[in-house]
């Protein structure tokens, strides 16, 4: 493996192993934006796939067929992973796992960790953890592992920053159902990338903070919770929300608390009759629902309420949203948006060929703001229930609901392949479409763009996928032989503010004026590219065909000989030029009049 | 125009021809009684009474005067295609899959199957018009076992499709294998020669089809579709070709039905573009043929039906923008 320069400044400048690099690793580095610098990136995202061993990225064109960007055959053994921000894309090999950057995907880094399988980026791409099924000897004994965090800085060892052993599912004693499989993430990273926690279960039950890079225990000790359930962090704070189940005689509860100030409580909430909860953050933090699935009074079923927490404002007021006790909850989103705070639900009611589909949304009311000073605390106050439904959609069967990243436009993906364009804000369906076999729809990061995929494994006949515009309007569909796997290729965060986004909301037109000249100009080109690539093959085919009918006409004698006459001596027929086809011919007998006469008999004789 | 159905057939088609100048269109089927039809009405003239088993194959000779059938009964028969009487039958030793005339009508040959012990066998025939046929030769197939045999211009060579996708030429005089090549990885469905027999398609198992030259056997334009292909003709008139296809019949009631993909695929020869499709048959395509003027075409399938489709003036005055005719 290449030594990694410990000095940033001075990067190789060739990676002889790497059939790739050009200019090297500094260089691949210096240019991790490249793909957002390219001329064509201002309108279109790019898009990878994988068929068969070939992986391949593209530019979405928005109308016809998409632009290659790279190839390479035999890349990686599994489907390829793209670090949350675009930057990295990590492959996976026998011997662990090689990250790639830059305009033509040089090398950066190998993380030896020979068969791993899973990759979790944290949220600032600076870190990493992966995982891997088989255990790793280590250099000592009780070293094994199975998981390692790593650093994607250029300037790191390239060694894990620490390793663990993650027991495997298995080996998970102690569960009645023995079907727990393993939890990921394992290790989740906080928004601003300097802590990684961990959940221990068991005698010594809590959450492992570990400070990053250092991986050292954060205060020398983990946060002691007797058994932890579940934790989460904030995507935008650092706030650890976690719950613990009903012991003995006390409720189970859930608890909003600061890190690393742990005696902060921010907010804890018991509650009873719990069999699981599930906590979901809204996008910018603002809110944290926990999905609660209670025991009916019988404890022979089951169902779910939400608790949506707000964070934001004095005392976290906390709402209750109880669905009904027939209904099956399948999914729960948030809607990624800053201005509004909804979240979908989906549920299933009743069974068998009975079943019905209903997506909820429904609208949290923005945060106030924390009224400071004296005043009722919320605890005095009983909260009100504020948050409502906002739209309900009784369908048939939905699989999913994929939230446009951009807020307000939600697709409904059907069991059946159906897809549905909904518009949230005027609740209107805008399109439906069909893909058949249809196993993922995944929005573009700009929100602009929809895609159905199919993928199969080797079986799969009709593998490929469909772009439609954020409208349901299709784009093109791609049957594409072996297709695994397909990704777009995600955008780092806007960097402008809420102000600035506003300005050009104003000025759209002016904007997109540019745009559509640079749209235009791009299509010309690649319709000329067309053109004289049809071109070329119409004049190649001519040559060959010249060269063919030269040599038949040359064997004239030689048929002659053979069977006494040539083609052009016996016409098909109806092959003659302007013939308007066959000529039928029909006999129409039509009664004008009828009338009796007698005729005498005397004629009749002469006739015989 | 709407298609003709022609519903002579029980069980699925096998193959389809037309004699060479189109007025009569020959279709043979699992049941064992090939038919004959006038193509541009799609009346039936008569059937061809005497097989005990599925018919695989048949072709009619240049002055439409024999038939040559080939079935699962282990024969090859030669009919009078105006009366319908089997003059001669040639006995194998297992199911014939393929046969052909010669140009002159002189020679034929067959192609017998590999089973029970028995080798893939290239058979070629002496064919007087006026004599009972004779074996000239029989030739061991090499590799995997052939199941398409088509005479090369001039009777010069036979083309062979195989199982395993590969296509070889055969000479026919001393019976030796030419040339081999692979095209393809699923097995040779149907072969078909320009009428100029300079080049030929070929329909495979892999879900494409390839456009070889006929001399080299070079591959020269390559189809893809998503669904096994089992029949591909050239049309003799413009630069298309039409393939026939679809989910294979043992699988179909395990997928929905929409998937299932019976169509017939238009495709433009030099540009390997999709022009179009055409519906109807509820079960796979077995066979496809154009007529001899390039006016319309049939497709048996594995449904019973034999479709013939009169193309419509919007498909003549269609072109590409450098293709000029």
């Amino acid at each position: 493996m290449a030594e990694a320069d410990e000095e940033w400044q001075e990067p190789p400048v060739n990676d002889e192993e790497d059939d790739t690099a050009e200019g090297g690793v500094g260089k691949a580095v210096a240019q991790i934006n490249s793909h957002l610098l390219h001329p064509g990136a201002t309108q279109r995202d790019q898009f990878l796939l994988m068929r068969n061993d070939e992986v391949g990225l593209f530019w979405n064109t928005g109308k016809g067929d998409p632009e290659l960007v790279y190839t390479r055959q035999n890349w990686t053994d599994h489907p390829p992973v793209f670090s949350p921000n675009g930057s990295f894309l990590c492959t996976f090999h026998k011997q662990g796992i090689a990250l790639w950057c830059g305009p033509q995907f040089t090398r950066v880094a190998r993380w030896a960790h020979p068969g791993a399988r899973l990759v979790e980026w944290s949220p600032q791409e600076g870190y990493a953890c992966t995982w891997g099924p088989d255990p790793i000897r280590g250099e000592e004994e009780g070293e094994d592992w199975n998981c390692a965090i790593w650093s994607s800085s250029p300037s790191a060892s390239s060694q894990p920053l620490r390793t663990f052993l993650i027991e495997s599912p298995s080996s998970n004693a102690g569960n009645s159902d023995g079907k727990r499989t393993l939890e990921w993430p394992v290790f989740k990273f906080s928004h601003d990338d300097k802590y990684v926690a961990r959940m221990v279960q068991g005698e010594k039950s809590g959450i492992y903070v570990y400070e990053l890079p250092g991986m050292g225990l954060e205060g020398k000790k983990p946060l002691r919770i007797d058994e932890v359930q579940g934790f989460s962090w904030s995507p935008s704070d650092n706030l650890l929300s976690f719950w613990v189940p009903e012991v003995a005689n006390n409720p189970a509860r859930v608890t909003v608390t600061k890190f690393p100030q742990r005696d902060v409580q921010l907010r804890t909430k018991n509650l009873f009759n719990v069999a699981d909860c599930k906590m979901h953050w809204s996008p910018s933090g603002s809110h944290l629902s926990v999905q609660v699935t209670r025991y009916t009074k019988t404890k022979k079923s089951t169902f779910t309420n939400f608790e949506i927490f707000r964070i934001k404002e004095k005392d976290v007021p906390v709402d209750v949203v109880d669905m009904k006790q027939t209904e099956t909850i399948v999914q729960f989103a948030w809607e990624p948006s800053d201005s509004t705070y909804r979240f979908a639900v989906l549920a299933n009611e009743g069974t068998g060929a009975a079943t019905k589909t209903i997506v909820y949304v429904y609208d949290v009311p923005p945060p106030t703001a924390p009224t400071t000073g004296a005043g009722p605390s919320a605890k005095e106050v009983a909260v009100p229930i504020t948050t409502k439904v906002f739209r309900q959609l009784d369908r048939k069967s939905v699989a999913g609901v994929h939230w446009s990243p951009k807020g307000r436009f939600i697709v409904l993906r059907g069991t059946g392949g159906d897809i549905e364009f909904h518009d949230v804000d005027d609740g209107i369906t805008m399109a439906q479409q069909e893909h058949f076999g249809m196993g993922g729809v995944e929005w573009d990061p700009s929100g602009r763009y929809v895609a159905s995929v199919v993928t199969g494994w080797k079986s799969g006949l009709d593998t490929g996928y469909n772009f439609y515009t954020l409208t349901g309007q299709p784009i093109i569909r791609k049957t594409v032989m072996g297709l695994r796997y397909f990704s777009w290729r995600p955008r780092p965060p806007t960097l402008l503010s809420t102000e600035q986004m506003k300005a050009i909301r104003k000025n759209l037109k002016k904007y997109s004026e540019k745009y559509e000249k640079m749209d235009a100009l791009r299509e010309t080109e690649v319709d000329r590219e067309v053109k004289e690539r049809k071109k070329k093959l119409w004049e190649e085919w001519q040559a060959y065909r010249a060269e063919c009918l030269a040599r038949v006409a040359l064997a004239k004698p030689l048929r002659l000989k053979l069977r006494g006459w040539d083609d052009d001596e016996r016409p098909v027929e109806g092959a003659v030029e302007g013939d308007g086809g066959e000529v039928v011919e029909e006999w129409m007998e039509e009664v004008v009049e009828e009338h009796e006469e007698e005729v005498d008999d005397v004629a009749d004789e002469d006739d015989d | 125009m709407r298609p003709l159905l022609l519903h002579g057939h029980e069980r699925a088609l096998t193959k389809i021809k037309y004699n060479r100048e189109g007025d009569l269109l020959f279709s043979c089927s699992k049941d064992h009684r090939p038919n004959v039809w006038y193509s541009h009405n799609g009346e039936r003239l008569g059937t061809y009474n005497g097989h005990v088993g599925a018919v695989w194959s048949c072709d009619v000779d240049e002055l439409s005067t024999r038939l040559l059938t080939g079935a699962a009964d282990n024969t090859l028969k030669i009919w009078s295609v105006h009366g319908g009487k089997c003059l001669h039958t040639i006995q194998t030793s297992s199911a014939v899959r393929s046969v052909g005339w010669a140009m002159g009508s002189e020679r034929a040959l067959m192609v017998t199957d590999q089973t029970m012990g028995q080798n893939s066998l290239l058979h070629f025939l002496e064919t007087p018009e006026d004599d009972a046929p004779s074996t000239l030769r029989k030739v061991v197939v090499s590799g995997s076992k052939a199941t398409i045999a088509v005479w090369g211009d001039l009777n010069r060579y036979v083309l062979v499709g195989h199982d395993d996708g590969s296509i070889s030429k055969y000479d026919p005089e001393t019976g030796t294998q030419i040339v081999t090549t692979r095209p393809h990885t699923g097995t040779i469905q149907d072969l078909q020669l320009s009428p100029d027999k300079t080049m030929f398609i070929t329909a495979s198992k892999d879900t494409s089809s390839q456009l070889l030259d006929a001399e080299t056997l070079r591959p020269l334009k390559r189809f893809q579709t998503n669904r096994p292909v089992n029949a591909a003709a050239i049309s003799p008139i413009r630069n298309h070709i039409v393939l026939g296809g679809g989910q294979e019949a043992m699988s179909v009631t395990t997928t929905a039905v929409k998937s299932g993909q019976f169509e017939t695929r238009f495709f433009h020869s030099v540009f390997e573009e999709e022009i179009g499709r055409v519906k109807g048959h509820f079960g796979p395509v077995n066979t496809v043929a154009f007529h001899p003027s390039g006016k319309s075409y049939a497709s048996g399938g594995e449904d019973g039906y034999v479709r013939v489709h009169h193309l419509d003036e919007s498909y003549f005055s269609f072109r590409y923008e450098f293709e000029e005719e």
